[in-house]
């Protein structure tokens, strides 16, 4: 027997043993990861709608045969479909997407799925490695709760949450070590979900921001990381996707790294002078971009609505608004996974046994464990977009 | 070789009538995606709403003002170039470098040039387009139309040319003398939308000066149906290797894009508390 053929037959082998075991949650995982609906996947395998639905909501249990066939069309091993110990999509709350109308369903299917892969994945290493405990204090804010003005319920969240890490006054420190230190799972998300921007739920086993990948800017990023811990703070029953949830989420990472009592007084209250100097000083120091300093400056009425008008024109003019030009050209990197990873390889555990353990295609286990985002490559050129995170 | 076909060569060859043609279909998607009658929205704000969009959306697709980047670096982040575009907008949205395409508006009038050809944006009414009546709209399209047309042929007589000398207001006489050449040469993509079927036109053009009912253009042609490549569209191929400014820029991105490069100041802040749970040498259990 050639190589493959083992291959073939330990394929056939585990087939048969998942089909004993086999838990629909996880085709249902598997089918949002390669960007399909029931009836695509159907027609992959020459069934009917009906009977992928009914094989993912338990009424049906599918043949050893047609757990291969679903394996080889999904372009997973069959061993994916096993029950897993917890059910990360029936154990979370609602993730929370940035803008609902610039992606479809099948797109934020994908990254949820994306999401929770990565909690069982961290959940899995955590047999053998111990993360920080989660401390996220809840501090729910309802949609019409945040009184407007600069000091309503987010800005007091940001506030209390502040206190509750014991951290100093002034600049925030490395934000995504810090969500870290506290518990936060933080993972940057494949290329081929580019469309959906930054995003978070809380998975009851551990939260998780998932970072934008083509997003290159430092200090846009960390407030991306403020405004997700905005929404795992406040927002764990709140419906996601609405101005007025993403606006308290803004609110909130707007004083949780710049907190008003620290900063006002540093803010222009006029774009004269040495204005843009200012801001440039200000933004190294404080880790945030000029347009969020501007904004936060209108927000706490140092700067008047035409000054700020003023500014914003001038930055665009600048081509500033896509790339501000700033001193630190490297992303905060999220550090759990892949230092668990490397304490457990010193260990002489190898990646092949932790893939084999977590069940899950090497290209996916590799962009969750990583520090870095993966190269970007060009957008799909097909109409169907949502492309299979399987490769 | 006509003026024609000249312009539509040299403008479809940089890939920039493909992206005036993606850039306008995606703001009418949007526009009919977010238009609400039960919601009071009415043709006005449709219309307001499309060229808005449409506006954005060249801006984006030409990297100008808010979307504007330095002109080596066009993958430079992306995330504020596709925000809240649609899946299908990004798969289809031609990649043109940045720089290439240039915003230079006319006296207000929205305007964005490729080499030296500008065009302006005007907005008509479904089926009406090839009549627009250029005298009824805004003074600066009415200088664009009166600009002398190139073409060997006979120009029909303008408007004003037709009126005694005497009947000219200074104003107009100061049309005549100052902008009959504009620099650069000056075109006018016209955009129409039904709102009930959905159907939209848009046509690139040089426009001619002209009374409600008589013809509108010197020449124009019709984008969404003329062959374009590089639009994801249907039927067309994908952007030609070699053609200037739509280079794949995310293919660059690859090459020179190293984000996770290793910073001081990065490197510098330990790793995450994780500690070890197993002792040395522990075979490790598929716990699946």
């Amino acid at each position: 027997m050639t190589p493959a053929d083992l291959r073939g037959a330990g394929r056939a082998d585990r087939a048969a043993d998942v089909a004993a075991f086999f838990d629909g949650a996880r085709l249902t995982l598997a089918r949002h990861l390669a960007g399909l609906r029931k009836s695509d996947l159907a027609v992959l395998v020459g069934m009917t709608p009906t009977a992928v639905a009914a094989w993912e909501s338990g009424a049906k249990r599918p043949t050893p045969a047609t757990v291969a066939r679903l394996a080889l069309s999904l372009r997973v091993e069959p061993g994916f479909f096993a029950m897993r110990p917890s059910d990360i999509a029936a154990l979370s709350g609602p993730p929370h997407f940035r803008s609902l109308r610039a992606t479809t369903q099948l797109a934020r299917d994908q990254a949820f799925g994306y999401g929770q892969l990565a909690v069982d994945i961290a959940a899995s290493m955590e047999k053998h490695v111990e993360y920080p405990e989660p401390d996220l204090p809840p501090l729910p804010v309802t949609p019409d709760g945040a009184a407007d003005g600069w000091d309503g319920l987010p800005e007091q969240a940001a506030r209390q949450v502040r206190q509750r890490w014991g951290m100093a006054q002034g600049p925030a420190p490395h934000l995504v070590r810090l969500l870290e230190n506290h518990g936060v799972l933080v993972v940057f998300s494949p290329p081929q979900t580019a469309s959906v921007d930054a995003y978070s739920f809380d998975s009851r086993v551990r939260p998780v921001v998932v970072l934008n990948p083509v997003k290159h800017d430092y200090y846009r990023q960390r407030f991306d990381v403020a405004h997700e811990l905005g929404h795992l703070v406040m927002h764990a029953d709140a419906e996601p996707g609405g101005r007025v949830i993403e606006d308290q989420a803004n609110r909130f990472a707007a004083e949780f790294l710049m907190p008003r009592a620290d900063i006002r007084e540093h803010l222009p209250t006029a774009m004269s002078g040495g204005a843009w100097q200012g801001l440039a000083r200000l933004k190294e120091h404080w880790g945030t971009s000029i347009q969020a300093l501007l904004y936060r400056a209108r927000r706490l009425g140092t700067l008047s609505e035409v000054s700020y008008r003023n500014a914003m024109n001038t930055l665009t003019s600048r081509g500033w608004r896509r790339s501000e030009p700033g001193l630190i050209t490297v992303l905060e990197q999220p550090s759990m996974l892949p230092r668990a990873l490397e304490l457990l390889a010193a260990e002489g555990v190898t990646e092949d046994s932790l893939l084999d353990q977590c069940r899950v295609p090497a290209g996916i286990f590799r962009t969750v464990t990583s520090r870095t985002p993966s190269p970007a490559g060009p957008p799909a050129r097909d109409h169907s977009a949502v492309v299979s995170l399987f490769g | 070789m006509g003026e024609q076909q000249e312009v539509i060569a040299e403008l479809r060859d940089a890939g920039v009538l493909a992206g005036v043609r993606w850039a306008y279909q995606s703001a009418v998607r949007r526009s009919l995606e977010t238009y609400c009658e039960a919601d009071g929205h009415d043709h006005a704000w449709l219309g307001m709403t499309r060229f808005t969009l449409f506006r954005d959306r060249l801006d984006r697709v030409f990297s100008c003002e808010r979307y504007a980047v330095s002109i080596d670096d066009g993958t430079r982040d992306v995330d504020v170039l596709y925000a809240e575009l649609s899946e299908h907008d990004l798969a289809t949205m031609p990649r043109i470098a940045p720089g290439h395409v240039t915003r230079t508006d006319l006296y207000g009038s929205a305007g964005w040039t490729y080499s030296d050809r500008r065009f302006l944006l005007a907005a008509g009414e479904f089926g009406r387009l090839r009549t627009l009546p250029w005298s009824e709209r805004s003074t600066t399209k009415q200088i664009v139309a009166m600009q002398v047309s190139p073409d060997p042929h006979p120009r029909q007589p303008s408007l004003f040319e037709d009126l005694p000398a005497e009947e000219l207001s200074p104003f107009d006489e100061l049309l005549r003398a100052a902008q009959r050449h504009l620099d650069p040469v000056t075109y006018m993509v016209a955009h129409s939308l039904d709102a009930t079927t959905g159907d939209a036109e848009l046509l690139f053009g040089r426009p001619k000066l002209n009374v409600r009912g008589d013809p509108a253009w010197h020449w124009c042609a019709d984008l969404l149906a003329i062959p374009l490549a590089g639009t994801g569209e249907p039927g067309t191929g994908e952007p030609g290797a070699g053609e200037p400014g739509t280079g794949d820029v995310g293919a660059q991105a690859e090459a020179r894009d190293d984000p996770g490069a290793q910073d001081p100041a990065a490197s510098a802040v330990p790793d995450a508390a994780v500690r070890l749970r197993v002792v040395k040498g522990e075979r490790l259990r598929d716990s699946g």
